[in-house]
């Protein structure tokens, strides 16, 4: 727990809950101290009342010990709420700055972390933090407190007896964590076969075709009821230690409270006790082994949770993009649209892995120029687009947009220079009209109108059931074309100078791709065009085409002058003339 | 009692039938849990019994009989409480792997277009949950006729044996503890669905934020996200803290109301010792049970709420426990001569309007290779799965000359076998891989697909695991990989589409002319838009854009089509860089 952000969101709800503090504090201790009454009321009415058979106060002690069961309600039921309180406050505030951090952090973190993997940090290690912080942290300073609250307890009855309690309590302890420990093992290992019982299905409906077409339904179903019955052995084992501990700790509770009356017995007096601190005695004796069990599973979550804070930390430490000049503004970088002058100074660009995927890049774009980058598939046309918008570093070389540097530029301003649109449409949670603002509110209803009206959606969109306001519960709403249409409704919206067209008609059938393309060529004329295709039929009509190959520019030129030259260029030309790929 | 598999049940979707498939176990629970139950008292009552011997003053000798009598009991007693929680927890263990191989069966005998149909990966995972969810609920309403009822019942008449009076007034709490928690109950689920769904709601924010994270951020639109964000998280927090406050921090209230009759049982019971009616231990015996009791009680809530969870989840995994199939295996099929007539085969998805490959008519037969071309959504694909018969199609595809529809799903299986652009590998071995659990030699099958050199390169062998999906193989790798299954399970008719994009165009030209060399016995149809291979073939099906199709040799195709023509010297020129 010596890493920066858990400690530091700790701290911070630390300090702002400082009266919550002091009252979980006071709760706790009275807790501690509470619970250790009632065995003393018992020990006072048998000493008192039972025993020398005497009722005076019989009344009193027991009105005294409900008010005593009341209190302890109250402070197990405060310790709780404000555990929780506090717990969920850490939550919120470690997701918080995760959050803020995300959108600091490197892009080439996207490229090299799968999305499950960091909502799972985002949820399942912020999850095991609270944990730590409540059951474990917490927790364990109260089970601490408790078993020392009864430590001295007994010790007022008998020195005697509360030193035999403590050399008892290293040997309870030990054969509590032993049974915890073979327990977690025996978790751990039915965990992993969990996961294989689980991903057996999900790839069993993956390879569905495969199965059905060899007829291997009966083989795949082995191998489940093979997976099965391991998870069944091994959860057997769990359910065997689970089974077997409560019991014997009741067995092991049974022998100290004999031990304590066979030492209490009037020939042996050993002790030196009254009845009633015997009797108080056993019941502190077995509220003893709560508190110890207790021990050893707090210390086993903060075990468990340790990972989680390490991933957490880790994400925390993650490099952030840097060098944003916060004042510049889209308006100041281009002062006139139909001046944008695009340069790549010899560009070079490679992953933190080390694989090179752009070489020396020279190039300059004139202003409205249509420029269509073209080359095998991962080749780094995407790369280069990602360069162009600042979202990735280049290793060495600058990017400038009339001679500004692309990476000073801040997010903010992004969109109303670049309009992005991808291969793939990625809806967002929110209406249709979000779809293309994105929930910016600086984007008017009539801009959001405008823009759909352009790439020719409005109609459709206003035969859905709340029209531009119909929340977009799923994917099939819209076709494959439709959704590129949006995308270019997107990009278009606000206006930008430069247009970046990462292989937009790749999933699209060729109707839809004309309609497409059609769109896109009316918006044209008004921007900078780039765009990336390995489908050159259905790249809009450009002035110059890139091709890329290793990396480096291989050609450039008009597509006319390509056309002779380049083989590799014409050849491929005619193929897809063909449609053919 | 080691199963060596886990067995299928008839009436699945009969309830009390997973109780009757585990006789045993329930058994057991049943004689041990009231074992258990009804003796349990016998706990308190002993060490009532100590405290009155040191308190009558016995002899050294006494009390360790008695001490050693209470540990004894102490421990039968246990023992049959371990025996009760053991076989409780492998009766649900039990039920859980039978509920998920009967659902397990059931996706995997359902028909491959109702699997395209409906979302079941997403069902199945939800499903899965449901039946944990579910059992828990069963094990919690096995082990609460016991501990709830036996055991509170148990407790209850031995302090209404002790004394009637301070029993009936001084448990007369306990019920309003009861009515109190039944009557939060509702707010308490209504509190912790809210949680849930926001909880969900949050998840899948995180996944949208991560996921478009650059979309966010190209659009300079993190600031705006983090602010949503903040919101939405307080709000979580907010639901978060009322549904765990008053799930988990309910407990000790309910108990101090049980509780409350305490009073009277303190006054009464310790009026009655000093009477002289009750011992002192007969007191403290009597504490404990009116403890027990109440404690039990404030969890019975809890239990109750959990049973009544698992109703919901037993009704959402029902209609997969449908009763347990297997393919009908006979077989009645040509082993040779292997004839293929289509004639005016049509074909379109289901609920698709257009049709996809229309009136196409064609002959091949054994020892033949047909290659398939065409342009994009030309229906190449389609056709190789239209002749795979997992979908219904118009015209006809006659195979031996019987039509393919009117042979089982089993006998096609058997006839055909089907590769396609997906390898579709398990995360297991190679061999395993290979032979789906047939047992064969791969030796062959491994050197026709060139995968021989790479198996020499692993240190592990056929035995190499090859990751999830195949992750840890290279693209031309696990495409080989498929295309060995493929030949090691070869059919008469063997049906490859595009096998050979991710492997270099060298490899390809030998792995086909091992195909021609080792696999006379079979009938090939390969499709592709490579077309250099096909000068090595025996026929080729051309299918245009408009529907329309030209069958012939690769010669008599380069002089009657010229778009085959002009493709295939392209292709020659482009040469590798072809893609």
């Amino acid at each position: 727990m010596n890493n920066s952000l858990t400690k530091k969101s700790l701290y911070q709800v630390i300090q702002k809950n400082q009266g919550l503090i002091a009252l979980l504090i006071f709760v706790v201790l009275g807790v501690v101290v509470i619970s250790l009454i009632p065995p003393q009321i018992l020990k006072i009415i048998i000493d008192n009342n039972l025993v020398p058979k005497n009722r005076e106060g019989l009344m009193r002690w027991a009105i005294v010990y409900l008010i005593v069961l009341l209190f302890i309600g109250v402070f197990d039921f405060l310790k709780e709420a404000i555990l929780t309180v506090l717990g969920q406050r850490v939550t919120k505030e470690i997701r918080m700055e995760m959050m803020v951090k995300l959108g600091k952090i490197n892009s080439q973190f996207f490229s090299s972390h799968e999305t499950g993997a960091v909502v799972s940090r985002f949820t399942n290690d912020v999850d095991a933090i609270n944990t730590l912080f409540t059951s474990g942290v917490v927790g364990m300073v109260i089970s601490s407190f408790k078993i020392i609250g009864i430590v001295i307890s007994i010790w007022f009855f008998s020195y005697k007896l509360g030193l035999l309690t403590l050399l008892l309590l290293p040997i309870i302890y030990g054969i509590i964590r032993l049974f915890q420990k073979r327990m977690l093992q025996a978790q751990i290992k039915n965990r992993i076969l969990v996961g294989q019982v689980n991903n057996h299905i999900s790839e069993s409906l993956n390879n569905m075709l495969m199965i059905k077409s060899y007829s291997k339904e009966k083989y795949m179903e082995q191998n489940y009821n093979r997976y099965l019955l391991d998870n069944f052995l091994t959860l057997d084992k769990v359910n065997f230690y689970d089974a077997v501990f409560s019991p014997l700790i009741q067995i092991l509770r049974a022998i100290v409270i004999a031990s304590i009356v066979i030492l209490s017995s009037a020939q042996l007096n050993f002790l030196g006790m009254s009845l009633g601190m015997i009797a108080a005695s056993i019941e502190l004796i077995s509220n003893l082994f709560e508190p110890v069990e207790n021990l050893g599973m707090q210390l086993q979550n903060i075990q468990q949770a340790v990972s989680g804070v390490r991933r957490v930390n880790e994400f925390y430490m993650e490099p952030e993009e840097d060098g944003k000049n916060d004042k510049l503004t889209a308006a100041k970088i281009i002062p006139d649209r139909s001046a944008v002058r695009l340069k790549f100074d010899n560009v070079s660009f490679r992953y933190e892995t080390g694989t090179d995927i752009l070489k020396n890049i020279n190039l300059t774009l004139n202003p409205l120029e249509k420029v269509t980058f073209v080359g095998r598939t991962g080749v780094g046309k995407s790369t280069l687009f990602k360069l162009i918008m600042g979202t990735l570093q280049p290793t060495e070389g600058v990017i400038s947009i009339n001679g500004i540097d692309v990476c000073a530029i801040p997010n903010r301003e992004k969109r109303r220079i670049f309009g992005y649109v991808e291969q793939r449409f990625h809806f967002i949670k929110g209406t249709v009209a979000e779809q293309i603002s994105l929930q910016d509110e600086g984007i008017t209803r009539g801009k959001i109108e405008e823009a759909l009206r352009f790439v020719g959606m409005m109609e459709y969109i206003e035969s859905l059931e709340n029209s531009l306001d119909t929340e977009v519960t799923s994917d099939s709403l819209f076709s494959q074309g439709q959704q590129q249409l949006l995308a270019i409704a997107r990009a278009i919206v606000t206006d930008p100078p430069l247009l970046l067209l990462d292989e937009i008609t790749a999933n699209l059938d060729s109707i839809t791709e004309e309609r497409v393309i059609s769109v896109l060529q009316k918006a044209s004329s008004a921007h900078t065009v780039l765009s990336i295709s390995h489908r050159l039929s259905s790249m809009i009509a450009s002035d110059s085409v890139v091709i890329l190959e290793n990396g480096r520019v291989k050609n450039a030129g008009s597509p006319e002058v390509l056309l002779q030259d380049d083989d590799w260029f014409s050849s491929q030309v005619a193929l897809e003339r063909l449609t053919w790929h | 009692m080691k199963q060596m598999k886990i067995e299928p049940l008839t009436r699945p979707d009969k309830i009390i039938n997973y109780w009757k498939k585990e006789k045993t176990a329930v058994a057991f629970i049943i004689i041990f849990g009231i074992g258990y139950n009804t003796s349990a008292i016998l706990g308190p009552i002993y060490q009532g019994k100590l405290i009155d011997a040191l308190l009558r003053g016995d002899s050294l000798n006494e009390i360790a009989v008695l001490a050693v009598t209470f540990v004894l009991l102490i421990a039968a007693i246990q023992l049959t409480r371990y025996l009760k929680r053991f076989y409780t927890r492998r009766f649900a263990n039990s039920t859980s792997a039978t509920m998920r191989l009967m659902i397990y069966n059931n996706i995997m005998n359902k028909g491959f277009v109702d699997l395209q149909h409906e979302n079941t990966g997403d069902l199945m995972t939800r499903a899965l949950a449901d039946v944990d969810l579910c059992v828990d609920g069963m094990r919690k309403f096995t082990t609460e006729l016991f501990d709830t009822g036996v055991l509170m019942s148990a407790y209850f008449l031995t302090m209404l044996y002790y004394d009637v009076q301070i029993t009936v007034i001084g448990a007369l709490f306990i019920p309003v503890a009861m009515v109190i928690a039944e009557k939060l109950k509702n707010l308490i689920y209504q509190f912790s669905i809210d949680y849930r769904t926001k909880s969900s709601e949050i998840t899948g924010m995180t996944y949208d934020f991560i996921d478009n994270a650059m979309l966010y951020r190209i659009n300079g639109l993190e600031i705006k996200t983090q602010e949503k964000y903040d919101l939405e998280l307080e709000d979580l927090q907010n639901k978060a803290i009322k549904a765990s406050i008053f799930e988990n921090s309910m407990q000790p209230i309910y108990n101090v109301v049980a509780m409350l009759g305490v009073i009277m049982v303190i006054y009464w019971g310790g009026s009655k010792v000093i009477a002289g009616s009750w011992t002192v231990g007969i007191f403290s015996t009597y504490m404990i049970l009116f403890a027990a009791l109440a404690a039990k009680v404030s969890n019975a809530a809890k239990l109750f709420n959990s049973v009544q969870k698992s109703r919901i989840s037993w009704q959402r995994i029902k209609p997969y426990l449908t009763e347990y199939k297997t393919k009908n295996t006979a077989l009645n099929i040509k082993k040779n001569h292997t004839t293929l007539n289509i004639e005016n085969l049509t074909f379109a998805y289901p609920d698709a309007k257009e049709n996809v490959i229309q009136n196409i008519t064609m002959t091949a037969q054994q020892g033949e290779i047909i290659g398939i071309t065409g342009a994009i959504a030309s229906g190449k694909t389609t056709l190789g799965l239209a002749l795979l018969g997992l979908y219904p199609y118009m015209g006809s595809i006659r195979l031996d000359n019987q039509e393919l529809m009117d042979y089982s799903e089993y006998e096609r299986s058997q006839m055909i076998a089907y590769l396609g652009h997906n390898p579709q590998l398990l995360s297991d071995t190679i061999y395993n891989n290979i032979t789906l659990g047939s047992n064969e030699d791969i030796t062959a099958v491994l050197r026709d697909v060139c995968f021989d050199t790479d198996l020499a390169a692993m240190p592990d062998g056929a035995d190499t695991l090859v990751g999830n999906g195949g992750i840890r193989l290279s693209g031309g790798q696990q495409a080989r990989i498929a295309l060995a299954r493929t030949l090691l399970n070869k059919r008469k008719i063997i049906i490859l589409d595009d096998p050979f994009s991710a492997v270099d165009m060298q490899t390809e030209e030998k792995i086909i002319t091992n195909l021609k060399e080792h696999y006379q016995d079979c009938l090939i149809l390969l499709i592709s838009h490579r077309l250099a291979i096909f000068s090595h073939i025996h026929r080729i099906l051309f299918l245009h854009p408009d529907r329309t199709v030209e069958y012939g040799t690769h010669q008599e195709l380069m002089e009657k089509s010229e778009i085959y023509a002009e493709i295939y010297n392209l292709q020659q020129l482009a040469g590798e860089n072809n893609e």
